[in-house]
């Protein structure tokens, strides 16, 4: 797994959320693989919903 | 256990006040109930996981303690509000209950395994909160150390009671690996929600103020430019004597960072995909879909 490469695609949509996910296919697959890029896509389309915030849904966790 | 074991009847107390003590979620004994679920899991009996399942809670709540003397929080909990020698003593004296409890197993070759997941999850997480305290002093440290540090403090210990039930029930090697690599992931999960959630708590924890290498700090460290590094940089200058002056000023500061910076967008990302990774080990193990429904609800 790149860390950097998803760190760095995370804090690019953070700033500038459209643009970089209208352009995912410009990223390199051996850089963010597929499943990566879908759970960036996730999250942001879950904060776009919720109007800006994104949370980890915990309760799975918690129950445990 | 506790009642033949020859202890005193004051450190008994200690131990019977300390099993569930940090449990906010009122869920007792999880550690067992994680070993005793994946045992269930795949195919086994429940009680065949008991030795491994306390053996797996005395070794959990020995790390925890270690972990808060090291920390240096939790003030709250019966660990921390004995002599720091006297805690010491409690998490020893734990460890080698936690032994004990495996050395029932009555099957020699179960026994043999068991022995051998139990002392290498001991190293690992060992080495991992050497290198967390290591990191401390650290001013840089990539996310790629962070996750090896990780996967070695938190996984190894929810790797090991997935693979002890897995053990204990029997199952084949490659499964016992799958188990293995399912609670290394979980473990991976649970520690960046831990992280996330303490970040900010400045009156129960003191992970920032002390430089403690957490994903939200480290993913700060890495994107940072600019005068926002700068501004970062000086916050995190306020460490451990100096804590006073950690004042509402900049908690304010480091709040609006977090928020304006993506932290918790990130975290979300990273337990996600780790969360994926769990789910999918899970589906690809050859066990009645009815077996696989309360593993799978774990990692929802």
């Amino acid at each position: 797994m790149n860390y950097e490469g998803i760190a760095n695609l995370v804090h690019e949509c953070v700033k500038n959320p459209k643009s970089v996910l209208t352009q995912a296919d410009k990223y390199d697959k051996n850089v963010i693989r597929p499943t990566e890029l879908s759970a960036i896509q996730n999250v942001f389309f879950r904060c776009e919903v919720s109007g800006g915030t994104a949370t980890i849904e915990t309760d799975p966790l918690i129950a445990w | 256990m506790l009642a033949t074991s020859g202890l005193s009847a004051e450190l008994g107390r200690m131990i019977k006040a300390s099993l569930n003590a940090d449990n906010p979620t009122g869920e007792l004994f999880r550690w067992a109930h994680l070993t005793s679920m994946s045992c269930e899991f795949l195919g086994g009996d429940a009680v065949s996981a008991l030795p491994g399942g306390i053996g797996m809670e005395f070794f959990a709540l020995a790390a925890d303690i270690f972990d808060d003397i090291q920390d240096k929080d939790h003030d709250e909990l019966p660990w921390r509000r004995i002599p720091e020698a006297n805690a010491i003593n409690l998490a020893n004296c734990l460890l080698m209950l936690s032994f004990e409890a495996v050395a029932t197993i009555p099957d020699d070759r179960i026994y043999r395994k068991a022995c051998t997941a139990l002392h290498h999850m001991g190293t690992m997480a060992s080495n991992g909160q050497f290198l967390e305290f290591l990191y401390t002093d650290s001013p840089e440290v990539s996310l790629e150390q962070y996750f090896d540090m990780v996967r070695q403090k938190s996984g190894s210990i929810t790797a090991c009671a997935c693979e002890m039930g897995a053990i204990l029930g029997e199952a084949p090697n490659p499964l016992v690996g799958s188990m293995a690599e399912f609670g290394l992931h979980f473990g991976i999960m649970s520690q960046i929600r831990n992280d996330l959630n303490d970040f900010l708590d400045f009156e129960k924890k003191k992970d920032f103020i002390c430089n403690k290498k957490t994903l939200p700090y480290v993913y700060l460290l890495h994107t940072l430019k600019d005068q926002r590094a700068e501004q970062f940089t000086r916050l995190t200058q306020y460490n451990g004597q100096k804590s006073q002056t950690f004042g509402v000023k900049e908690k304010e500061q480091l709040k609006r960072i977090v928020a304006e910076e993506g932290v918790v967008q990130y975290c979300t990302v990273m337990f996600e995909i780790y969360r994926q990774k769990a789910k999918k080990i899970l589906e690809g193990i050859p066990v009645p879909q009815r077996q696989k429904e309360k593993m799978i609800k774990l990692v929802g």
